[in-house]
């Protein structure tokens, strides 16, 4: 018995290949060359970044999208989660160079493991099979927590990241035992024909599967810190250096949920009411959770945890609504991330940049008075944190309109409500911040000269990438979610 | 369906019934009677010479570690290995990625000092 | 190149973003910003009167109408347009500006160039509210103007601002949040795929589900107005914020409530507005009473034109609940004239706070013998927030009260009660603070007006004595769109002998037949004639 030579389609292939080939080569550069600039490897990563969103924007999705048995799925929702989480990346590289406590670190191991986590978060998106649904999530996974731990002098990142390697690693024991028992039932880890076997013969009711399904549920509800899986987040994000922490909030969300997503699409609408219970659920909770918590915050990096443990919730919503099969649930879905992806990254630059050498701004009192000291900065901030709460006319608000028009139009009523009465709860900790930074006088007179190491040419491009971001998605959105909408999936 | 798991349950409490009883058993009638020879951390049989809880380097970690990780990619080669010829061309090709990134690895930590003692 | 409406509505914000390019470090720069702000503002008043001279009286149609695709996958366009009902109100907010900023040359002396920025973005937020046809639109500017009005408060108010600013953001956006899932309702169960306006007017959804879809636009509403039982963050606003933002506040951002009222949630809703319309109005009366005799206890100056604002807008739910043509025409009227009144009188509490550094009623009194001209304005302001005949107030107070009592002479009774009160607290609180025989030393040198506080009352004043004497340009172009308003809303329009408004009481300038033609409805009313 010899295997053909599977038909491979190296153009959908590509983005993958570039970043894991570029991840070993800046691996290998920095143990061959560990005396050269620092500069270099950076750009180098970049230049990686992006030329793998050049590739992936390049590749239009055709009709063989799944290859190797559906192992690997390139379709329209794969390329528009590619780009988010190439996106994501290529701020937190930027942030990165950026940060002055992550100036003394070996350069090639931290970015090489941010390529190699990425290389993750996509194979994790762009596949039909569950088992690379679980090999995805352990390449980033582990990436992560080292990356999590990378200041190895500080005692928080070595908290940070001995609690989210225990934790993470019970919640894909928790998701790979779930995918067993899904295999069980159905007899295939490919959704399609988890589907397909789902429609025929209807197993659905079994309680394995039934079982399996929550177990899966729980386990992705770890990596996208739904409620009551988010304990982990605070402490994690407020150890880790604040770039990764950036990295964090986005890049594992996006991938996650787009495996949740592939997932309800397959077997949402024929799992039955149970899941919807439980989706409905898990959101008010996350969304609730997440805000009434960060009210109490004095670290701001504790407070962005809450805030994207909220942000989770909203996401969730959409989630409830494919499973009731709203046509408007996906491009909703992808465009929101997208716009959390800036605000959250720009918020968090702004966190990176307003430091000074040695100590970084994590309290919340530190920013008082920022307004006036760094104006821009501040505006900048109060920006994201205006998006951050959903105001118009910023992104965030129509990304939040998009999501709960998803959810209107499937027959949600109370979800919604629930849903903008947890965003003016979000306000009064997002304006928070803007109340200190315009209407404080700044106490004593901060470093001013925070950003004026080799770095702030990062910083500064990240900020006017996100700032853009957000204010053009929140005036003329319409032909990026018209690119949401038409990224339809080949799934149904 | 749950049916067919009967026997495989069944055995399941047998067997951990048994282990149960035996040691409930031990633990009730058996006489104790230690002495230090008895509480002494058994070693291979032989009578340790310092106590069991020393510290040791972190080299040693680290070497375990890097056993471990090429030890567990060998016994992937090897069934590979052995089906070669069936697999073909395809077989070869797939491998090729594979080998290269475990040679990488293994030259990244060598120039990383990894696998010098000092 | 967009159209005259559009130019209105976003000219303020690119005044505000070229301001941003200009340094207020030194004296010479913020004198720079200042100038900027102004001309902007003027030029956008200006084009506000080309908008004013160009619209045709005698339609109710939607005028200067610009429609161009926005978010086209959920049927969101960018529609903007004026009628009868928001033409006063834009006009009224691009009147205000100007002398809010006028205002502010000297009393805003620290982050010049941001507090002109947020007062142009919070224009462009105003006039935008007034003037979208699009549900999506509306909502974008409605929230969108928050920030500025926060900033204003939060930045450059009294002591206790951060709380006031906090407060002030935190209720408005309670209240409106309920109405974007009420708008997100609306366009996918109710149908028609498009979050046009004018589309869902004629479209009233079931009645069975009116109830819950008015609470929720009515809410939002009923706190930014405020009525009643919603109103505290009002006088916390007011007293904090800096003049120019109270007069904003008063004259502009509290007639968003009722022109919510007015222009979505009761025709959207005719038949839950009819069954809300007891409770709105009892409301409506509380508040008219209770603001009344609040301000009356009040020994802050600020505090009470305040609480009178409570009261006053009160008097235009209860004439829009009034579900006839005179009430709402009244109604429109009485948002212009509080706009005006209430705006001036805290022009006024503005100066006399910049002299002494006090609100308090207690440490004035007997201004009127060193500051003459100062006075008179107060006078004359005071007069025509308590409804004097020949002023504004009056105008549209009575027509308010003679809509009321066609509906119910009992609210009548109870707004009238509350015409005499504020007779009452307002002639007291001049009594107080012009004067008596006492002349506190600290007072004894008080400057008169100066020639900038001149150019900004003078404005004032014109307008208070042009719609007293002589409204009818202004009315004829509210009154027919009031008139297909009160179709839209599903009542008989009352048949009264033509032009149903004027000056009543056969002032020189005023249109004679008018009060009669008041008179002669009301009598019908009374013997029960023509009662649907």
């Amino acid at each position: 018995m010899t295997i053909p030579f599977p038909q491979i389609h190296w153009a959908y292939l590509l983005p993958v290949l570039l970043v894991v080939g570029g991840a070993v080569f800046v691996l290998m550069w920095d143990a061959f060359f560990p005396q050269r600039e620092r500069s270099f490897l950076v750009t180098l990563t970049l230049a990686v970044l992006a030329s793998a969103l050049g590739a992936s924007l390049a590749a239009q999705p055709g009709s063989e999208a799944a290859s190797m048995g559906g192992m690997y799925l390139y379709d329209g929702f794969t390329r528009f989660v590619f780009a988010l989480i190439l996106l994501s990346s290529f701020f937190s590289v930027l942030l990165s160079a950026a940060q002055r406590s992550l100036e003394e670190v070996p350069a090639g191991d931290y970015l090489g493991l941010i390529l190699f986590a990425t290389s993750g978060m996509m194979l994790m998106a762009a596949t039909r099979s569950l088992l690379m649904v679980f090999v995805g999530l352990e390449i980033f996974s582990l990436a992560l927590y080292v990356l999590a731990g990378f200041l190895r002098g500080q005692p928080e990142g070595n908290e940070a990241a001995l609690k989210y390697f225990l934790l993470g690693s019970f919640a894909s024991g928790f998701l790979l035992y779930g995918m067993a028992l899904i295999f069980g039932a159905t007899g295939s880890v490919d959704l399609m024909e988890i589907a397909q076997r789902l429609t025929t013969s209807p197993p659905s009711r079994s309680p394995a599967f039934l079982l399996g399904l929550g177990f899966v549920v729980v386990g992705l509800g770890f990596k996208v810190a739904a409620a009551p899986f988010y304990m982990w987040t605070p402490d994690v994000y407020e150890g880790s250096p604040t770039a990764v922490t950036a990295f964090m909030s986005v890049g594992p969300k996006v991938a996650a949920f787009a495996a949740f997503f592939r997932l309800l699409l397959a077997v949402g609408p024929r799992a039955g009411a149970e899941l919807d219970a439980i989706l409905w659920v898990m959101a008010v909770l996350t969304m609730t959770a997440g805000n009434v918590s960060a009210i109490w915050q004095s670290n701001i990096k504790r407070m962005l945890a809450y805030s994207s443990i909220a942000h989770a919730g909203y996401i969730l919503v959409a989630l409830a609504a494919v499973r009731r099969g709203s046509d408007l649930a996906t491009g909703s879905f992808l465009f929101y991330m997208l716009v959390y992806a800036l605000m959250n990254m720009g918020a968090f630059c702004v966190v990176v940049a307003a430091g000074a050498r040695g100590e970084e701004r994590t309290r919340i009192e530190d920013y008082a008075g920022l307004g006036y000291t760094r104006p821009a900065l501040a505006a900048a901030m109060a920006l994201f944190m205006v998006s951050l709460a959903g105001i118009p006319p910023t992104g965030g608000f129509v990304a939040k309109f998009y999501l709960f028009s998803a959810a209107v139009k499937v027959g949600f009523v109370w979800l919604p409500v629930i849903a903008v009465l947890n965003s003016v709860v979000s306000v009064s900790y997002y304006l928070r911040l803007v109340v200190l930074m315009y209407m404080r006088e700044p106490g004593e007179a901060p470093a001013r000269p925070g950003l004026l190491g080799p770095g702030w040419s990062y910083a500064l491009a990240a900020l006017v990438l996100a700032a853009a971001g957000v204010l053009n998605f929140g005036i003329f959105p319409s032909s990026f979610f018209e690119l949401a909408l038409r990224s339809t999936l080949l799934l149904n | 369906m749950p049916r067919e798991y009967v026997p495989i349950l069944t055995l399941l409490a047998l067997a951990g019934g048994f282990g149960l009883l035996t040691l409930a058993a031990t633990f009730l009638f058996g006489k104790r009677r230690p002495t230090a020879r008895k509480a002494a951390a058994y070693e291979c049989g032989i009578i340790p010479q310092t106590s069991a809880r020393g510290r040791f380097s972190v080299k040693f970690f680290l070497v375990a570690i890097l056993f471990i990780v090429f030890d567990v990619e060998t016994i992937f080669l090897y069934p590979w290995a052995v089906a070669f010829r069936d697999l073909g061309l395809y077989g070869f090709v797939v491998m090729l990625p594979f080998m290269g990134l475990l040679a990488a690895s293994l030259v990244y930590e060598w120039k990383r000092g990894a696998l010098e003692w000092d | 190149m967009g159209g005259l409406l559009s130019w209105i509505v976003f000219l303020p914000c690119i005044g505000g973003l070229a301001l941003l390019f200009v340094g207020d470090g030194d004296e010479a720069g913020r004198r720079r910003v200042r100038l900027l702000a102004l001309a902007v503002s003027l030029a956008t008043f200006a084009l506000s009167l080309a908008l004013y001279s160009g619209f045709q009286g005698g339609t109710a149609r939607m005028q200067f109408a610009e429609a161009a695709s926005w978010m086209p996958q959920l049927g969101i366009a960018y529609k903007v347009g004026v009628d009868g009902l928001s033409l006063p109100l834009v006009l009224l907010t691009t009147f205000l500006t100007p002398i809010a900023i006028l205002f502010s040359w000297e009393d805003v002396g620290r982050r010049v160039r941001l507090y002109h920025v947020a007062l142009l973005f919070l224009e462009t937020g105003m006039i935008g509210v007034f003037v979208a046809l699009d549900f999506f639109l509306f909502y974008v500017f409605w929230e969108a103007m928050l920030i500025p009005m926060y900033l204003i408060i939060g930045v450059w108010g009294g002591p206790r601002r951060i709380y006031a600013a906090v407060k002030f953001f935190l209720y408005t956006m309670a209240g409106s949040v309920l109405m974007l899932v009420a708008i997100l309702w609306l366009y996918f169960v109710q149908g028609g795929q498009t979050f046009d306006i004018l589309a869902h007017l004629d479209r009233p959804p079931d009645p069975a589900v009116q109830g819950w879809l008015f609470a929720a636009f009515a809410l939002s509403f009923a706190i930014k107005v405020p009525m009643f039982p919603f109103h505290t963050w009002l006088p916390d606003a007011h007293v904090e914020a800096p003049t120019a933002g109270s007069v904003i506040l008063a004259g502009v951002l509290l007639k968003m409530g009722t022109y919510g009222f007015m222009r979505l949630a009761m025709p959207l809703f005719p038949s839950a507005a009819r069954d809300f319309a007891p409770l709105i109005l009892a409301l409506a009366v509380i508040g008219i009473i209770y603001g009344a005799l609040m301000a009356m206890v009040q020994d802050d100056v600020k505090k009470l034109v305040a609480y009178s604002s409570v009261s006053h807008l009160g008097f235009v739910m209860l004439g829009l609940f009034s579900f006839n043509l005179l009430g709402v025409s009244g109604g429109v009227l009485q948002m212009v004239n509080h706009g005006v009144s209430t705006g001036a009188l805290f022009l006024i509490v503005g100066m006399l706070y910049s002299r002494r550094h006090t609100r308090l009623i207690a440490d004035y009194g007997g201004i009127a013998r060193v500051a003459p001209a100062l006075s008179a304005f107060f006078v004359l302001t005071t007069l025509s927030s308590i409804g004097l005949p020949g002023l504004n107030g009056f105008v549209g107070e009575f027509t308010i009260l003679a809509g009321a009592f066609q509906r119910n002479p009992a609210f009548a009774a109870a707004g009238a009660a509350g015409v005499v009160l504020s007779a009452i607290y307002m002639l007291w609180m001049l009594q107080r603070v012009l004067f008596g025989s006492r002349l506190a030393p600290a007072n004894e040198n008080l400057p008169d007006l100066s020639a900038r506080e001149w150019a900004v009352m003078i404005p004032m004043a014109f307008l208070m004595f042009w719609i007293g004497l002589y409204p009818k340009p202004l009315l004829e172009k509210i009154e027919p769109s009031a008139q297909a308003w009160l179709a839209q809303v599903g009542r008989r329009v009352l048949r009264v002998e033509a032009p149903v408004l004027g000056p009543p009481g056969g002032l020189p300038l005023g249109r004679g037949p008018a009060p009669r033609g008041v008179a002669a409805a009301w009598m019908e009313r009374l013997r029960g004639e023509g009662r649907p």
